[in-house]
């Protein structure tokens, strides 16, 4: 982010997005993304302890501090969203969006964004919209995953 | 480690359209004050939760005080990107192989 051409509108608004198409039908990615055994083969690192879900955690790894999760909304089978808070670090929301891409093919779109303090997420007991949930923070161009 | 208060300080779009300013280049309050519609109180106190969030600092010259962004004040933004940027196209192609594996 270089300072001397000062951040583009795009810098300073939005999300990072990551999207794919899975070879696999709707209601099984759903199933992938919401069974914590399943969840713990592809989310997780060493140590993972998927029994807790909706409320998780994610054991660091090198580059990465501890991620503590909680599902926040769950509207099966098309979006899926956690809080995501990084151990003495920074609060922020994923969102899973999942349709249709053909028989047996479905899209992905992970959209991570940060959150203030101030609004203290709240867990599924007390759903609200998580766009009401999201401040915009800086972010690079969206980057897209070929199919 | 990102700060909270970096996340905070650019959710707000007039703070936002401050910093961006001073990222063209360092002015006093009243010539920022000059080109918004918030009163000068008001641009005082982005002010000061943009230099608490590590994203501006200020400079007194006799009574009157400048601000500039600092030149290191997005880093931390930076690298929770690039964390990120790598964390997820990683976890996709993970999941992409459960799900081969996996019954219908």
């Amino acid at each position: 982010m270089s300072m001397t051409d000062g951040p583009s509108r795009s810098a300073v608004e939005g999300e990072l997005v990551t999207e794919a198409i899975l070879d696999a039908a709707q209601a099984k990615v759903w199933r992938a993304l919401t069974e914590p055994e399943i969840v713990a083969d592809w989310l997780g690192s060493a140590g993972f302890e998927a029994r807790a879900m909706p409320r998780f955690a994610i054991p660091p790894e090198a580059d990465r501090p501890a991620i503590d999760c909680e599902i926040l909304t769950a509207d099966p089978p098309d979006r899926l969203s956690y809080a995501w808070r990084e151990d003495a670090g920074q609060d922020s929301v994923v969102t899973f969006e999942l349709s249709p891409a053909g028989p047996d093919r479905t899209r992905l779109r992970i959209g991570h964004r940060g959150v203030e303090p101030a609004s203290r997420l709240r867990p599924l007991a007390t759903p609200r919209p998580v766009s009401h949930m999201a401040t915009r923070y800086a972010h690079a161009a969206p980057m897209r995953l070929a199919a | 480690m990102t700060s909270p208060d970096l996340f905070r300080a650019l959710a707000d779009p007039t703070r936002r359209a401050v910093f961006e300013r001073l990222v063209a280049g360092e002015l006093s309050v009243s010539d920022l004050t000059a080109g918004f519609s918030v009163s000068q109180p008001a641009i005082s106190q982005h002010l000061a939760l943009l230099r608490d969030a590590g994203l501006v600092e200020e400079r007194r010259e006799g009574r009157r005080a400048f601000y500039r962004a600092k030149a290191d004040g997005l880093a931390p933004l930076a690298s929770w990107l690039d964390r990120y940027r790598t964390f997820w196209p990683d976890r996709v192609e993970r999941l992409k192989d459960v799900l081969a594996r996996m019954d219908q």
